[in-house]
């Protein structure tokens, strides 16, 4: 009696994990895929609503309202279908709260909440004409056109503007924005430019040690040709300061032009005459 | 009595209209950058093989090429944390961040390059230069400017000379979350013909003030009062110029941009007269490729003389033309770049006398180093007025050399 007990309890069991296992996979089918793993290093779980946890590997989907979870070694990479990229560090966890995508318009929405950890945002299209928003248990920050680090570790907040436009600290009143790249944000507000050693700190959590030696692959760097050293800097959509937009000086006795419009019209001789 | 001056009063209407149209409706609304065919094929591969080093490479051309740098920032960065040792790689993002004025993360990953590459000498001087530019960029007061001279002719009176310009831009960033900064321009020439009676002329112009992103965000539209000195003198007369004004620019979108001021405040005519003085400006600029751009103006001034001087209304406008291409037949540090512009002013004076003012012109501008370069410019103006005596033409060429820094 005792062993048809235990033999009806252990089919049980194994029916109830069939089961659950059944709607982790059918929760998985019907939540709708926001993005992939783009790298992993060496492990992260995902955790999508209403089911169990999985191990995540390279070019896994990922869905909205997903978990994500890394060890304490482990970090990866999600690419999102608007281009959205997120660099996830050890010890982290985040939830990928909201991402609505029009692939014709561009338009969208993205937010995310991190629970702990550090990240590093880099911005597709949703956040080109809207503000991306990333909750911490301490802050709410939103990002527009632009690339930010974020960090949360216990009660340690910090926020770095890396390119783009605006990062602001909307969970202050009144909320606290900086548009300079490299911009460091905190709970206390904007704490000036970026040290570089907190800088490589941040990096270090999310990308691992620098390599102490570096290896050519035999191609060519082409970022340069297309950039190089004296050019000035671009928006995140290809904006440029129009050097040329300042004010004409106008000028009526001799060749004039406003500093830095090198071409432009030049005035005129004025030969007005005494007497007239 | 002066003469009415319907027509430009017209001319002013419809100014005051476009620069409502332009400045009210072209707020900053950054377009969204839709991936071309090309880059959105190769991103649909991208999310299947997220991993695969040639489509990653592949993508990151296509978005440089599209000038889209922070879509290949974001595979870049995929490409180096797939292979933390890749050179190549490195030096790709450090640059791409760069292009994007990310300074600071630019400056840790070209530290990492110039440390761990094993660099050849010229890798090392191309490092060097990104190095001394993000200095230059980050540094809390900077200097820029340029020094010119050479040869210049003038059809009336036929005679040669000599030129010499320089100008100077110095920036001080007050350090705030919003980098306002205080910018101060000055610039200075003057043009001589020994051999000749006339023409002599000089000018200075000294402007400065803050410049404020007025939405807080950094490609976003600024705002920057200003104050203004100017000091133009020939051999017959000269005028100073100083006054209060307000310059308005919008980098709308990576082909498109807009830019306003208006100035008042007062002249000094020597030996004719002084008053005040009113002088607004609206124009716009369009970048269909990275090598190109046009830009084109509006402008009215109105002068307003004390006692017996001339009271004076100008309204015009003007387009210029900008074209950098690498001249192939030598190598060049920089590309070369060639300019045009054409602009018509119509004046109304006191008195009845109206003129109509025209010029057309070009450069060309050879570097000859990153900071050299040689220059030749041809200018045609001509004052085509109600009262014949008034007319003038003249063409100016000037051969110049200089140095940027």
């Amino acid at each position: 009696m005792a062993d048809v007990l235990v033999c009806r309890s252990h089919r049980a069991w194994l029916g109830t994990a069939v089961f659950l296992a059944m709607i982790a996979t059918a929760a998985m089918a019907t939540a709708e895929n926001i993005g992939v793993v783009a790298s992993l290093d060496p492990a992260m779980q995902g955790t999508a609503p209403g089911a169990s946890a999985r191990p995540l590997a390279r070019g896994d989907d990922v869905v909205a309202d997903d978990l994500i979870r890394t060890t304490d070694t482990g970090r990866g990479q999600l690419l999102f279908l608007d281009q959205t990229s997120l660099s996830i560090a050890p010890r982290s966890e985040v939830v990928l709260d909201e991402f609505v995508y029009d692939p014709g318009s561009g338009a969208g929405s993205f937010a995310i909440r991190l629970i702990e950890g550090a990240l590093r945002f880099i911005g597709g299209q949703t956040t080109e004409n809207a503000d991306g928003i990333i909750t911490t248990p301490t802050a709410t920050i939103s990002i527009r056109g632009s690339s930010a680090l974020v960090l949360q570790r216990g009660d340690t907040f910090q926020a770095v503007l890396l390119t783009g436009d605006q990062l602001c600290l909307v969970s202050a009143s009144p909320s606290v924005c900086t548009s300079r790249q490299g911009g460091l944000i905190t709970n206390e507000g904007y704490a000036g430019r970026v040290d570089p050693a907190l800088l490589a700190e941040l990096l270090a959590q999310i990308d691992g040690a620098a390599p102490g030696q570096l290896v050519s692959g035999g191609g060519d760097p082409f970022v340069s040709t297309a950039h190089p050293a004296w050019r000035g800097a671009l928006s995140s959509r290809g904006a440029t300061r129009d050097e040329r937009g300042r004010r004409l000086f106008f000028a009526d006795e001799a060749n004039e032009r406003l500093m830095g419009s090198r071409a432009a019209p030049v005035m005129q001789e004025d030969e007005e005459e005494e007497g007239e | 009595m002066p003469k009415p001056f319907s027509l430009l009063q017209r001319r002013a209407k419809l100014l005051a209209s476009l620069t409502v149209a332009i400045c009210l409706g072209s707020p900053h609304a950054a377009t969204a950058q839709q991936p071309d065919d090309a880059r959105a094929a190769v991103f649909a591969q991208l999310l299947q093989d997220p991993a695969n080093p040639d489509l990653m490479l592949d993508y990151a051309r296509l978005s440089v090429e599209a000038r889209d740098f922070e879509a290949a920032v974001s595979t870049l960065e995929r490409l180096v944390d797939l292979d933390p040792t890749a050179k190549e790689a490195r030096f790709d993002l450090a640059v791409a961040y760069f292009a994007l004025g990310a300074n600071e993360v630019a400056r840790h990953h070209l530290d990492i390059y110039r440390a761990a590459g094993d660099l050849t000498p010229e890798e090392a001087a191309e490092a060097r230069r990104y190095a001394d530019a993000i200095d230059r960029r980050t540094a809390p007061v900077s200097f820029s400017g340029y020094v010119e001279g050479g040869g210049a002719y003038l059809s009336d009176p036929g005679a040669l000379g000599f030129a010499l310009a320089a100008g100077v831009t110095n920036e001080i960033d007050l350090g705030d979350a919003n980098q306002t900064i205080w910018l101060t321009r000055a610039r200075a020439s003057l043009l001589r013909f020994p051999n000749s009676s006339d023409d002599h002329q000089m000018s200075a112009v000294l402007n400065t003030g803050p410049a404020f992103r007025i939405t807080r965000e950094n490609f976003g539209p600024t705002l920057r009062p200003f104050a203004e000195l100017s000091h133009i003198e020939t051999d017959d007369d000269d005028v100073q110029r100083y006054g209060l004004g307000l310059a308005y620019q919008n980098p709308v979108s990576a082909t498109f941009s807009v830019f306003a001021s208006a100035t008042a405040g007062g002249f000094d005519r020597d030996p004719v007269s002084d008053g005040l003085f009113v002088l607004g400006e609206i124009g716009g600029s369009y970048r269909p490729t990275d090598a190109t751009a046009f830009w084109a103006g509006f402008r009215a001034l109105t002068e307003d003389a004390d006692g017996a001087g001339e009271d004076r209304d100008r309204i015009g406008g003007w387009v210029s033309v900008r074209h950098s291409f690498a001249p192939g037949i030598v190598h060049s540090a920089r590309d070369w770049i060639v300019e045009g512009f054409a602009n018509v002013d119509f004046e109304d004076r006191t008195g009845g006398r109206e003129d109509t003012l025209t010029g057309i012109g070009g450069s060309l501008r050879a570097y000859l180093s990153e900071a050299h370069y040689a220059e030749l410019g041809v200018r045609v103006f001509d004052r085509d007025s109600t009262l014949d005596r008034f007319d003038n033409g003249q063409n100016k060429v000037t051969l110049t050399v200089g140095m940027e820094f």
